[in-house]
């Protein structure tokens, strides 16, 4: 959410609603024009986009709270804990677990992004569970829209990364509009007119609105490209990482200075994702010769497998595709032999 | 009359071939990597004494038709058993061999042999968490274009660049493009961000 355009109209439910609302527009046209095959879904897909636009919608808006209720900075830090919500979400669902020396490097990115972002301690209980949930929900978001893309055509047809965002991003936009109209309704359109006199230009405010709407739409969009070939836990490492690469163009670009403990978080960070990377590829490769060599010796052993007189129920096979049983009788000419 | 022979013979006969064929390309089928097929079976009889004569001559037999169905060979190998017992076939496995990742449901051959019921059943649903495209420097490079295209877009949709939109033109100082700090400047860098979004847009079509 762009703070600025928050500071000129105080209604971060409405202004994230009319975002939503951009972002369903853009991808509703490119569907309409047929830049994009559009998705069809079945229930099933209905239900794991509804879920998906509903950890959005709350994440997005427990974001807003957070920054609302406290420091940008403490947020910051709060929300650099998204790897360990992932991780855990992601075991849980996926019930496959990495090993414990790939979790411990995400200390080391979770540690460094949070010195990094470290400006004010002002400690708020209402900012810190507001970025709690928002982790929460953008790690559930983040598997279950993992399990969605993965899921092959048991959700759907033309379920690609960025026409799942589009189908999310309706579903959020669903959600938020009697959020917004409820919270704040009321006061909108007189804060809106105060917004405009402010700023002077209503047309410009207006396009700062839809530019804000659009670019945010297309940040998730890429994200999710991203997390249609990464992990989720990868996905929220890179999200971690995110800040340290607004610092590090803030200052290439922006010619912003950088402080020596954000300098040190970032570097610390950034040692951390190279060691998660490497560390994640180390045993990914190790469990896969593993794997290997199993599949090697239960091959053996079912080559000299006895007949033990009861129906095998086992297969050698790593990757059971399919798995009928079906009896063969005997040929009429073995009867007879026999 | 069903055996191991015909399950063989129905894999590599045409009409199993033309399915192959038509079936949707997918990314497993886009890599040089043949799927092998692994037929588990069993072979016993009523009087135990048939199985020890048959099964090894089984066994070897058995090793020679279980071969790929992507092959080149057309006819499946005879099948020589002279007294079969009966043959329990346990199960049916598609595998690439030098991968664990699983082909869908929707792509296996195997699976269009049977009936729709049975497929129904036998749906087989993959759902996994782990990296794919990270195999290929290709796949590297895409998913770290991804992740740079995420990162740029959450500096501009963060930056006094784009809050200058609606803010003082003075942020815009900092930007090292003086030209865009005034208010000439404005179209160039509005054709420019359009430029960049339709780039964009195509981008995301090809890929």
């Amino acid at each position: 959410m762009n703070k600025k355009i928050l500071n000129e109209l105080p209604q971060p439910l409405t202004v994230g609603t009319i975002q939503f609302a951009v972002g369903a527009v853009y991808c509703g046209l490119v569907w309409f024009t047929g830049l994009r095959p559009y998705p069809i879904l079945t229930n099933r897909g209905k239900n794991s986009v509804g879920k998906v636009g509903l950890y959005h919608s709350l994440g997005q808006l427990a974001s807003m709270l957070s920054l609302g209720a406290g420091p940008v900075s403490f947020t910051h830090i709060v929300k650099a804990l998204e790897p360990f919500f992932s991780a855990i979400v992601s075991g849980i669902v996926f019930k496959k677990w990495m090993k414990a020396p790939v979790y411990a490097t995400l200390i080391p990115v979770v540690g460094g992004v949070g010195y990094a972002c470290l400006k004010e301690l002002n400690f708020s209980w209402l900012a810190f569970g507001a970025a709690m949930a928002s982790n929460l929900a953008f790690a559930l978001r983040a598997v279950e829209s993992k399990v969605a893309l993965e899921s092959g055509g048991d959700t759907g047809t033309n379920m690609t990364p960025p026409n799942v965002f589009g189908l999310v991003t309706w579903a959020a936009l669903l959600i938020s509009i009697p959020i917004a109209l409820i919270m704040e309704g009321g006061t909108f359109m007189d804060l809106l007119q105060t917004a405009v006199e402010k700023v002077g230009d209503q047309w410009q405010f207006y396009r700062a609105i839809l530019f804000s709407g659009l670019i945010h739409y297309l940040n998730n969009e890429v994200m999710y490209m991203a997390l249609g070939s990464v992990h989720p836990v990868t996905l929220a490492v890179g999200n971690t990482m995110k800040r340290v690469f607004i610092l590090v163009a803030s200052v290439m670009v922006f010619r912003n200075p950088i402080s020596l403990q954000a300098g040190i978080g970032s570097g610390v960070g950034i040692f951390g994702v190279l060691l998660y990377s490497l560390a994640k590829q180390y045993y990914e490769t190790l469990e896969k010769q593993q794997q290997l060599l199993e599949e090697g010796a239960k091959g053996k052993k079912m080559k000299n497998k006895k007949f033990t007189g009861t129906k095998k129920t086992s297969s050698s096979s790593p990757i059971k595709v399919v798995k009928p049983v079906m009896k063969v009788r005997p040929s009429s000419s073995s009867n007879n032999k026999r | 009359m069903v055996d191991i022979a015909l399950i063989s013979y129905v894999m590599n006969s045409p009409s199993a071939k033309v399915l192959y064929s038509t079936t949707e390309p997918v990314k497993e089928l886009k890599r040089h990597t043949k799927p092998k097929v692994y037929v588990s079976y069993n072979v016993g009889s009523s009087d135990r004494k048939t199985y020890d004569k048959t099964t090894s001559r089984i066994q070897k037999e058995a090793e020679k038709i279980i071969t790929s169905p992507l092959s080149e060979q057309s006819q499946p190998p005879p099948l020589s058993v002279e007294r079969p017992a009966q043959v329990m076939v346990d199960s049916i496995s598609i595998y690439y061999e030098d991968d664990e990742q699983v082909p869908t449901a929707s792509h296996n051959a195997v699976l269009d042999t049977m009936t729709p019921a049975m497929r129904q059943k036998l749906r087989a649903r993959r759902i996994r968490g782990g990296d794919d495209m990270t195999q290929s420097w290709m796949g590297r490079l895409t998913i770290g274009f991804y992740f740079i295209a995420w990162y740029v877009l959450n500096v501009v949709y963060n930056s006094k660049y784009h809050s200058a939109f609606l803010l003082s033109f003075a942020d815009l100082a900092r930007w090292p493009c003086p030209h865009l700090a005034t208010e000439g400047g404005q179209t160039s860098h509005k054709i420019f961000l359009g430029f960049v979004f339709c780039l964009f847009v195509c981008v995301c079509e090809k890929l």
